[in-house]
């Protein structure tokens, strides 16, 4: 019986994934929550009738969206190009799912789970129209979701919110909140009270648990902190899922939420999104795949998967400030979990992705800056240690200051107080990033001693690389002013931020 | 006054002055204020070297700012030294600015930066915040709060490398020892390689000195005494000071000494075929440093005395040629002789000091070197005479009378400055070294420098007098490379590249995932 349900619902997977993808409008529509309902069923028999709880955010969300426009007729190379990229995901997911069970799950229904999540990354990457992109979004978030929490047996509101976040990246904001900047700057300042004052180490609802360790409060301050600071407008609803993936103790639900928050901050560079789901996917199918696989193996997978990820969604040319900010913080509180035994390997991986960023520096053009800084700051990650971790978010606080002072020199007395801010000199907390992330380094291994030398003394070099800035325009914003103050006062003390994050 | 405000009194009055010659109202009188902050400040901290009891080192703690690294200052012979002839310097640059007509800028709160941050460096508690501050006073002399700046680029990122030095050691002896405050730094924190690493920063320091443009004629140039030789002279001691528990062993010795002496033969060389006074004066000046170097890590009482003489007395002698007395001005004389190695020269007496440590087989290797050094120093000197006309111009003849009083009558430059440095290097016996008030005694020889030194002031005026055009007319043509000039290259065909990059990076994760 259950055989026949599991072949029953696959079928019914496959009638959905060819509707969606050869019709348009309603036919693809019903397609698509066909897909939906069968990878629900899947889940049913693997971790019971919650898994009726994720489908809510994805279905709802898709209904919700209508069936979208009628889709142009594509010509013969996008159409190629369209079927040769669903056709290989589609075949590597099946491939993926016979070769590496999940648990008891039986292989008909891994196989629907696995290209849930192909067919919404191939949307993601070659989007026909935007209601293919928004379905692909979710998809690719729900399936990948439901793949990762399959092994961790959870509850309901866990599987609520995996699907809810898989949702998260439809809703339709268009414009910044009122009062958005102000509820910003309160959460930012909420934080610090609470990390000044302490907090329970921890909170949880029926199964939910989040963790309140001073360094993930730290790192929730400065991503509120990032949000009031760049105005990314509509976009600031990522600092949502961004909260939750900080906050969260469940695997799962933080790959989601990062997901989440990606897919909401994307721009609209073809390269940058396709890295940036590249590094999504690498992510979450390391961690899958490394499932049936012997400990040893395992580790080095997850590992690779965490480095590789964290390039891929850091790399991209014209990542916003807040887009290279998120994944930075994932892979803080991912390698703030990182048993001991495993930090020699993510060291080896760490430095090899430094080099890789060092090597970017000097033959790309374009933002050489945050490139070594990215360098230094897997670099300062990696050593796993105190210092380290404050090296890292120095150097998240100066990519916040590049941001918020990026328009307009200012004018009169503040354009020096602005220059100096943005600046590598001491005081600032570029200045003293870089050099607790050299100590870091050197008071942990040779390699990443060396790693981090080189990418200071590139960092040394890049204003000659770089061009000149533009001519003084009109004055900065007043906040881009507060931000260049209040890191000029950090990078002078350092260690009180460390002493704030329990560091 | 407490300590802890007493010490922090010197950067206080610089910092302070500093910000009044940003105001408006007082710009135009500033001149005034910043000579008599920056000597204020000069005798507060003469003052707290004369409170400190011989040997005495307080290490004063403000604030933990950085992991392993306290804001903090150090209070001892060699720092309070330092800081005094330091900002004794800077004053008298100060007064001949005034002085000077051939500048219109007002170049005062750099200056008075400048100051207070070379004094940041002389007097930090530990290696890292010793980094800090060189990158502080780098900023400092430059001026350069925009990095992409083009003035002074190639000299800033010079400095800036070879600082990184000092930022490796500082971590090492974090790994090791917990800290990289020199209070609690065991003996064996920092290893030799670290230790010579250390010796970094100086050699950027004193390349620049060398190889930076010269400054216009009529001006006074303020960096290369005080932000360049004073902190540069001020490590080499503190890393002595460091490696004073634990010597650095015969090879490392050898080598060093080697090369520090060859580069000195090499500077006075090129020295003596210098066309102009000012890169005569910038060559003897890195020489003098070489030879600091050298002496150093001989590493006996005697050759530590001599040192941190050589090094204090740099920083005077480097002041003078800065202020660029004009030809036949008895300054432009003696400030000639005193970059020489040999009497009347200030110098002589520290590498007398180094070479009486020496006896038998040891004093020949010791001493034929630093004799053959101090003859082609002597030769380069012999190639700029000046014959000086009388009358007295204030301050450069009263700075230059100074440095011939330190020469002939060196007792109370050795009391208050030099012997307080030295044992805080290392433990000085009081039988080492015998200072009176007309010379040395050590190594059971006596020394008459005042003797010595007029008799030696006489037959250089009468070679002057007599020979200088033969002197004059030999040419060794000898010239060392300008630094180059760093520009933006153009960027490469980055597509190529960009891709194998990647293939590279995806197949180096493959493999760790595999093995």
């Amino acid at each position: 019986m259950s055989t026949l349900i599991a072949w029953g619902l696959l079928a019914l997977f496959a009638a959905g994934f060819a509707a969606s993808i050869l019709r348009d409008r309603w036919v693809r529509l019903i397609g698509v929550l066909a897909m939906v309902g069968a990878a629900t069923g899947a889940l049913w028999t693997a971790v019971g009738p919650v898994a009726g709880l994720w489908a809510l955010g994805p279905g709802l969300v898709i209904a919700v969206a209508g069936p979208g426009p009628a889709g142009a007729r594509l010509v013969f190379d996008p159409l190629v190009r369209r079927a040769a990229v669903i056709g290989f995901l589609a075949a590597a997911a099946t491939l993926a799912a016979l070769k590496f069970p999940i648990g008891d799950l039986g292989r008909p229904l891994a196989v629907i789970l696995w290209n849930l999540g192909a067919l919404g990354v191939s949307w993601t990457l070659l989007a026909q129209d935007a209601q293919e992109t928004l379905s692909g979004t979710v998809l690719a978030i729900a399936g990948g979701a439901a793949l990762l929490f399959l092994g961790s047996a959870p509850g309901g509101l866990t599987v609520l919110l995996a699907g809810a976040l898989a949702a998260v990246p439809a809703l339709p904001v268009r414009r910044k909140m009122p009062g958005q900047e102000y509820v910003l700057a309160a959460g930012a300042g909420l934080t610090v009270l609470l990390l000044v004052f302490g907090a329970p180490s921890g909170a949880g609802v029926g199964d939910l648990t989040v963790s309140l360790r001073p360094p993930a409060l730290l790192a929730l301050a400065v991503l509120w902190l990032a949000a009031w600071a760049l105005q990314p407008g509509a976009r600031a609803l990522a600092v949502l899922p961004a909260t939750v993936m900080l906050l969260t103790t469940s695997p799962a639900l933080r790959w989601a939420a990062l997901a989440a928050s990606v897919a909401l901050l994307q721009e609209p560079e073809e390269r940058d999104r396709r890295l940036a789901w590249a590094g999504l996917t690498l992510l979450a199918t390391s961690v899958v795949l490394a499932g049936p696989l012997d400990p040893a193996p395992r580790l080095r997978l997850i590992l690779a998967g965490l480095a590789g990820g964290w390039l891929l969604l850091a790399a991209g040319r014209r990542s916003s400030g807040l887009q290279a900010i998120v994944p930075t913080l994932f892979l803080l509180m991912q390698t703030s979990s990182l048993a001991s035994g495993a930090g020699g390997r993510f060291q080896l991986l760490a430095a090899a992705t430094a080099a890789f960023l060092f090597v970017l520096l000097l033959i790309e053009p374009g933002d050489r800056r945050r490139r070594g800084s990215a360098g230094l700051t897997i670099v300062a990650l990696a050593t796993l240690t105190p210092t380290g971790t404050l090296a890292a978010i120095l150097l998240v606080l100066d990519t916040i200051l590049m941001g918020a002072t990026a328009d307009g020199s200012g004018a009169g007395d503040w354009r020096q107080l602005r220059t100096l801010a943005r600046s590598g000199w001491p005081p600032t907390v570029a200045f003293a990033g870089r050099a607790l992330a050299v100590l870091a380094a050197i008071e942990t291994s040779t390699l990443l001693a060396v790693v981090s030398l080189a990418l200071l003394l590139a960092l040394l070099v890049v204003p000659l690389l770089e061009p000149p800035p533009a001519p003084a325009g009109a004055p900065a914003p007043r906040r881009g002013l507060l931000i260049a103050a209040a890191s000029l006062a950090i990078g002078l003390v350092p260690g009180w931020l460390g002493r704030l994050g329990h560091l | 006054m407490h300590l802890a405000y007493q010490a922090l009194f010197p950067f206080a009055v610089l910092v302070g002055a500093a910000g009044l010659s940003s105001l408006p109202d007082l710009r135009q009188r500033v001149g005034a204020i910043a000579p008599a902050a920056t000597g204020i400040a000069a005798l507060s901290a003469l003052v707290l070297l004369l409170e400190l009891k011989p040997s005495e080192r307080v290490d004063l703690v403000y604030l933990r700012a950085f992991p392993g690294a306290d804001l903090a200052l150090r209070l001892d012979g060699l720092s309070l030294a330092f800081a005094a002839v330091l900002l004794a310097s800077a004053t008298g640059l100060m007064l001949a600015r005034l002085r000077a007509t051939g500048d219109r800028r007002n170049p005062w709160r750099r200056w008075l930066l400048a100051a207070a941050a070379a004094l940041g460096v002389v007097m930090a508690g530990n290696l890292l915040l010793t980094y800090i501050a060189l990158q502080v006073l780098t900023l400092a002399w430059s001026g350069a709060v925009n990095e992409t700046a083009p003035r002074t680029r190639t000299l800033r990122l010079v400095q800036q490398a070879g600082d990184l030095a000092l930022l490796i050691a500082a971590g090492s002896a974090i790994r090791s020892a917990g800290t990289s405050a020199f209070a609690g730094m065991p003996a064996d924190a920092i290893g030799p390689l670290y230790l010579l690493l250390l010796l970094v920063p100086v050699a950027t320091r004193v390349a620049t000195v060398v190889l930076a443009p010269p400054a216009p004629r009529g001006t006074v140039a303020f960096v290369p005494a005080v932000a360049w030789v004073a902190p540069a002279a001020a490590l080499v001691l503190r890393v002595l000071s460091l490696a004073a528990g634990r010597p650095f062993n015969r090879p490392v010795q050898v080598a060093v000494f080697s090369a520090a002496l060859l580069a000195a033969a090499g500077l006075s060389l090129w020295a003596a075929s210098a066309q102009s006074w000012q890169r005569f004066a910038t060559a003897m000046v890195g020489a003098q440093a070489a030879v600091i170097v050298a002496l150093g890590v001989l590493q006996n009482p005697l050759a530590t005395v001599g040192c941190a003489w050589l090094a204090l007395q740099l920083v005077l002698v480097a002041g003078l040629a800065s202020i660029q007395p004009s030809e036949e001005s008895a300054a432009r004389g003696i400030a000639t002789l005193s970059l020489g190695l040999i009497p009347p020269a200030s110098a002589c007496a520290g590498i007398l000091l180094a070479a009486a440590s020496f006896s038998g087989s040891r004093l020949l290797a010791v001493g034929i070197p630093l004799a053959l050094v101090a003859g082609l120093a002597t030769l380069a000197v012999a190639r700029h005479p000046t014959l000086p006309r009388w009358g007295f111009r204030w301050p450069g003849d009263g700075w230059a009378v100074l440095m011939l009083g330190l020469a002939l009558l060196p007792a109370p430059f050795a009391w208050g400055l030099v012997l307080p440095t030295a044992r805080t290097v290392r433990s000085i016996p009081a039988s080492t070294v015998g200072i009176d008030w007309f010379g040395l005694v050590a190594g059971g020889l006596r020394w008459p420098t005042l003797l010595v030194g007029i008799a030696a002031l006489a037959v250089w005026a009468g070679l002057a007098r007599v020979s200088a055009r033969a002197f004059t007319g030999f040419h060794l043509g000898l010239a060392l490379p300008a630094l180059p000039r760093l520009t933006r290259p153009a960027p490469p065909d980055t597509i190529p590249w960009l891709t194998v990059t990647w293939v590279a990076y995806a197949i180096l994760l493959l493999i760790m995932v595999q093995r």
